[in-house]
Protein backbone atom coordinates (compact mmCIF):
# COMPACT_ATOMS: atom_id res chain seq x y z
CA UNK A 1 0.00 0.00 0.00
CA UNK A 2 3.28 2.19 0.90
CA UNK A 3 4.23 1.62 -2.50
CA UNK A 4 0.83 2.16 -4.43
CA UNK A 5 1.15 5.78 -2.12
CA UNK A 6 4.45 6.94 -3.10
CA UNK A 7 4.23 5.69 -6.62
CA UNK A 8 0.58 8.09 -6.89
CA UNK A 9 2.50 10.90 -5.98
CA UNK A 10 5.45 10.73 -8.10
CA UNK A 11 2.68 10.61 -10.98
CA UNK A 12 1.06 13.32 -9.32
CA UNK A 13 3.93 15.61 -9.28
CA UNK A 14 5.22 14.44 -12.88
CA UNK A 15 1.90 15.46 -14.27
CA UNK A 16 2.23 18.62 -12.58
CA UNK A 17 5.40 19.42 -13.39
CA UNK A 18 5.22 18.53 -17.21
CA UNK A 19 2.24 20.46 -16.92
CA UNK A 20 4.16 23.64 -15.59
CA UNK A 21 7.21 22.88 -18.29
CA UNK A 22 4.68 23.03 -21.24
CA UNK A 23 2.85 25.96 -20.04
CA UNK A 24 5.90 27.65 -19.34
CA UNK A 25 7.34 27.36 -22.87
CA UNK A 26 3.95 27.87 -24.94
CA UNK A 27 4.30 31.31 -26.16
CA UNK A 28 1.46 33.87 -24.93
CA UNK A 29 -0.71 34.92 -27.97
CA UNK A 30 0.19 38.34 -29.81
CA UNK A 31 -1.45 41.36 -27.80
CA UNK A 32 -2.15 40.18 -24.26
CA UNK A 33 -1.18 41.59 -21.26
CA UNK A 34 2.03 41.48 -18.84
CA UNK A 35 0.98 39.70 -16.35
CA UNK A 36 3.96 40.80 -14.22
CA UNK A 37 2.25 44.31 -14.01
CA UNK A 38 -0.91 42.89 -12.20
CA UNK A 39 -2.46 45.88 -10.11
CA UNK A 40 -5.59 43.46 -9.00
CA UNK A 41 -4.58 43.18 -5.40
CA UNK A 42 -2.21 44.49 -2.67
CA UNK A 43 -0.63 41.00 -2.16
CA UNK A 44 2.98 41.96 -2.47
CA UNK A 45 3.89 38.02 -1.93
CA UNK A 46 2.04 37.12 -5.52
CA UNK A 47 4.89 36.99 -8.18
CA UNK A 48 2.26 38.54 -10.48
CA UNK A 49 2.46 41.67 -8.59
CA UNK A 50 3.93 45.10 -10.01
CA UNK A 51 6.66 45.58 -7.08
CA UNK A 52 7.75 42.47 -8.54
CA UNK A 53 8.07 43.20 -11.68
CA UNK A 54 10.16 46.91 -10.60
CA UNK A 55 12.34 44.65 -8.89
CA UNK A 56 13.23 43.05 -12.29
CA UNK A 57 14.08 46.34 -14.17
CA UNK A 58 15.68 47.47 -11.46
CA UNK A 59 18.66 44.54 -11.97
CA UNK A 60 18.13 44.45 -15.22
CA UNK A 61 19.62 48.20 -15.34
CA UNK B 1 -36.43 18.10 -7.64
CA UNK B 2 -33.41 16.75 -5.61
CA UNK B 3 -30.98 18.26 -7.67
CA UNK B 4 -32.76 21.67 -8.21
CA UNK B 5 -32.68 21.42 -4.27
CA UNK B 6 -28.94 20.90 -4.23
CA UNK B 7 -28.58 23.42 -7.14
CA UNK B 8 -30.25 26.75 -5.15
CA UNK B 9 -29.11 25.36 -1.60
CA UNK B 10 -25.49 25.78 -2.88
CA UNK B 11 -25.57 29.02 -4.44
CA UNK B 12 -27.58 31.18 -2.33
CA UNK B 13 -28.13 29.43 1.29
CA UNK B 14 -24.93 27.49 1.56
CA UNK B 15 -23.18 29.93 -0.47
CA UNK B 16 -19.53 29.24 -0.50
CA UNK B 17 -17.99 32.82 0.33
CA UNK B 18 -20.94 34.28 2.52
CA UNK B 19 -21.73 30.85 4.90
CA UNK B 20 -18.57 28.87 4.62
CA UNK B 21 -15.90 31.82 3.72
CA UNK B 22 -14.24 30.08 1.75
CA UNK B 23 -12.12 32.27 -1.62
CA UNK B 24 -12.51 35.38 0.83
CA UNK B 25 -9.16 36.69 -0.88
CA UNK B 26 -10.36 37.28 -4.81
CA UNK B 27 -13.33 38.28 -2.87
CA UNK B 28 -11.49 41.10 -1.64
CA UNK B 29 -8.28 41.45 -4.28
CA UNK B 30 -10.20 41.36 -7.65
CA UNK B 31 -13.81 43.28 -6.55
CA UNK B 32 -12.65 46.70 -7.10
CA UNK B 33 -14.48 46.64 -10.85
CA UNK B 34 -17.61 44.56 -11.49
CA UNK B 35 -15.50 43.83 -15.10
CA UNK B 36 -12.74 41.78 -13.19
CA UNK B 37 -15.09 40.36 -10.79
CA UNK B 38 -16.83 38.85 -13.92
CA UNK B 39 -13.95 37.23 -15.46
CA UNK B 40 -12.81 35.55 -12.52
CA UNK B 41 -16.23 34.19 -11.98
CA UNK B 42 -16.04 32.68 -15.58
CA UNK B 43 -12.47 31.18 -14.66
CA UNK B 44 -13.39 29.83 -11.39
CA UNK B 45 -16.61 28.61 -12.93
CA UNK B 46 -14.78 26.87 -15.62
CA UNK B 47 -12.31 25.39 -13.27
CA UNK B 48 -14.45 24.21 -10.91
CA UNK B 49 -16.81 22.63 -12.97
CA UNK B 50 -13.92 20.70 -14.44
CA UNK B 51 -12.12 19.65 -10.96
CA UNK B 52 -14.97 18.49 -9.46
CA UNK B 53 -15.67 15.94 -11.66
CA UNK B 54 -11.75 14.89 -12.12
CA UNK B 55 -11.19 14.45 -8.59
CA UNK B 56 -14.62 12.77 -7.73
CA UNK B 57 -13.21 10.24 -10.37
CA UNK B 58 -10.15 9.77 -9.01
CA UNK B 59 -11.41 9.33 -5.63
CA UNK B 60 -13.85 6.76 -6.11
CA UNK B 61 -12.03 5.08 -9.09
CA UNK B 62 -8.20 5.07 -8.32
CA UNK B 63 -7.55 6.42 -4.67
CA UNK B 64 -10.15 3.93 -3.22
CA UNK B 65 -9.56 0.67 -4.90
CA UNK B 66 -5.78 1.27 -4.34
CA UNK B 67 -6.39 1.91 -0.55
CA UNK B 68 -4.46 5.29 -0.49
CA UNK B 69 -8.09 8.00 0.30
CA UNK B 70 -5.78 9.90 3.09
CA UNK B 71 -3.43 11.16 -0.32
CA UNK B 72 -6.84 12.77 -0.93
CA UNK B 73 -6.03 16.56 0.12
CA UNK B 74 -2.63 16.43 -1.20
CA UNK B 75 -4.07 14.62 -4.68
CA UNK B 76 -6.96 17.48 -5.27
CA UNK B 77 -4.03 20.38 -4.88
CA UNK B 78 -1.72 18.64 -7.52
CA UNK B 79 -4.53 18.01 -9.74
CA UNK B 80 -5.85 21.50 -9.40
CA UNK B 81 -2.63 23.39 -9.68
CA UNK B 82 -2.42 20.85 -13.04
CA UNK B 83 -5.48 21.58 -14.47
CA UNK B 84 -5.49 25.31 -14.07
CA UNK B 85 -1.86 25.01 -15.57
CA UNK B 86 -3.48 22.75 -18.30
CA UNK B 87 -6.11 25.45 -19.13
CA UNK B 88 -3.60 27.89 -19.37
CA UNK B 89 -1.99 26.20 -22.31
CA UNK B 90 -5.18 25.19 -23.86
CA UNK B 91 -6.31 28.69 -24.14
CA UNK B 92 -3.16 30.11 -25.27
CA UNK B 93 -2.84 28.09 -28.25
CA UNK B 94 -7.04 27.40 -29.07
CA UNK B 95 -8.11 30.46 -27.68
CA UNK B 96 -6.24 33.41 -27.29
CA UNK B 97 -8.95 36.16 -27.25
CA UNK B 98 -10.65 34.41 -23.85
CA UNK B 99 -7.09 33.99 -22.63
CA UNK B 100 -6.21 37.75 -22.89
CA UNK B 101 -9.48 38.37 -21.50
CA UNK B 102 -8.70 36.57 -18.34
CA UNK B 103 -4.91 37.59 -17.97
CA UNK B 104 -3.83 36.94 -14.33
CA UNK B 105 -6.84 35.62 -12.74
CA UNK B 106 -6.22 32.11 -14.74
CA UNK B 107 -3.44 31.27 -13.10
CA UNK B 108 -4.39 32.75 -9.16
CA UNK B 109 -7.39 30.04 -9.40
CA UNK B 110 -4.98 28.13 -8.33
CA UNK B 111 -4.58 29.79 -4.84
CA UNK B 112 -8.42 29.85 -4.98
CA UNK B 113 -9.18 27.85 -1.62
CA UNK B 114 -13.10 27.36 -3.02
CA UNK B 115 -11.84 25.21 -5.60
CA UNK B 116 -10.44 22.64 -3.22
CA UNK B 117 -13.16 23.22 -0.81
CA UNK B 118 -15.80 21.71 -3.36
CA UNK B 119 -13.56 18.88 -4.18
CA UNK B 120 -13.43 18.03 -1.12
CA UNK B 121 -16.76 18.52 0.14
CA UNK B 122 -18.35 16.29 -2.72
CA UNK B 123 -16.20 13.64 -1.10
CA UNK B 124 -17.45 14.66 2.80
CA UNK B 125 -20.48 14.98 1.48
CA UNK B 126 -21.45 11.51 -0.37
CA UNK B 127 -22.18 13.06 -3.48
CA UNK B 128 -23.01 10.82 -6.92
CA UNK B 129 -21.36 11.68 -9.80
CA UNK B 130 -24.23 13.89 -11.28
CA UNK B 131 -24.41 15.70 -7.49
CA UNK B 132 -20.94 16.58 -7.70
CA UNK B 133 -21.18 17.67 -11.22
CA UNK B 134 -24.36 19.84 -9.98
CA UNK B 135 -22.49 21.53 -7.30
CA UNK B 136 -19.04 22.00 -9.39
CA UNK B 137 -21.84 24.48 -11.26
CA UNK B 138 -23.81 25.91 -8.38
CA UNK B 139 -20.66 26.62 -6.02
CA UNK B 140 -18.79 29.21 -8.77
CA UNK B 141 -22.48 30.34 -9.92
CA UNK B 142 -23.02 31.74 -6.05
CA UNK B 143 -19.30 32.76 -6.18
CA UNK B 144 -19.92 34.59 -9.01
CA UNK B 145 -23.06 36.12 -8.19
CA UNK B 146 -21.61 37.29 -5.07
CA UNK B 147 -18.30 38.74 -6.30
CA UNK B 148 -20.21 40.65 -8.36
CA UNK B 149 -22.39 42.32 -6.41
CA UNK B 150 -19.20 42.79 -4.59
CA UNK B 151 -17.61 44.88 -7.02
CA UNK B 152 -20.85 47.19 -7.64
CA UNK B 153 -21.40 48.09 -3.89
CA UNK B 154 -17.48 49.04 -3.91
CA UNK B 155 -17.58 50.54 -6.68
CA UNK B 156 -20.10 53.08 -5.41
CA UNK B 157 -18.49 52.87 -1.81
CA UNK B 158 -15.14 54.48 -3.73
CA UNK B 159 -17.67 58.08 -5.06
CA UNK B 160 -19.40 57.65 -1.67
CA UNK B 161 -19.01 59.51 1.70
CA UNK B 162 -17.12 57.03 3.92
CA UNK B 163 -15.46 58.33 7.16
CA UNK B 164 -12.08 58.36 6.63
CA UNK B 165 -11.26 55.58 8.87
CA UNK B 166 -13.51 53.08 7.25
CA UNK B 167 -12.02 53.59 3.72
CA UNK B 168 -10.95 50.82 1.89
CA UNK B 169 -11.03 47.36 2.86
CA UNK B 170 -12.66 48.26 6.44
CA UNK B 171 -15.75 49.46 4.85
CA UNK B 172 -15.15 46.44 2.21
CA UNK B 173 -15.24 43.91 5.30
CA UNK B 174 -18.40 45.71 6.84
CA UNK B 175 -20.12 45.34 3.45
CA UNK B 176 -19.30 41.51 2.93
CA UNK B 177 -20.79 41.10 6.67
CA UNK B 178 -24.30 42.48 6.17
CA UNK B 179 -24.28 40.40 2.75
CA UNK B 180 -23.52 37.23 4.57
CA UNK B 181 -26.21 38.58 7.34
CA UNK B 182 -28.75 38.80 3.90
CA UNK B 183 -27.61 35.30 2.95
CA UNK B 184 -28.07 33.80 6.29
CA UNK B 185 -31.80 35.32 6.46
CA UNK B 186 -33.01 32.67 3.64
CA UNK B 187 -31.59 30.25 5.35
CA UNK B 188 -34.48 28.07 5.77
CA UNK B 189 -35.57 28.30 2.11
CA UNK B 190 -34.22 25.05 0.68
Amino acid sequence: MTIWAILWLVILIAIFIGTYLLNKHTPKPEGCEDMSECVGCNNIACSHHSAHHKEEVKNAD
Amino acid sequence: MELVSLFIGLTFVNNVVLSKFYAICPLLGVSKKPKNALNMGYAVTFVIFLASIITYLLYYHVLTPLGITYLDLITFILVIASLVQFVEMFLKKTSPEIYKSMGVYLPLITTNCAVLGVALDNISAGYTLIEAMVAGLAVPIGFTLVIYVFATIRERLEIANVPESFKGTPIALITAGIMACAIAGIAGLV
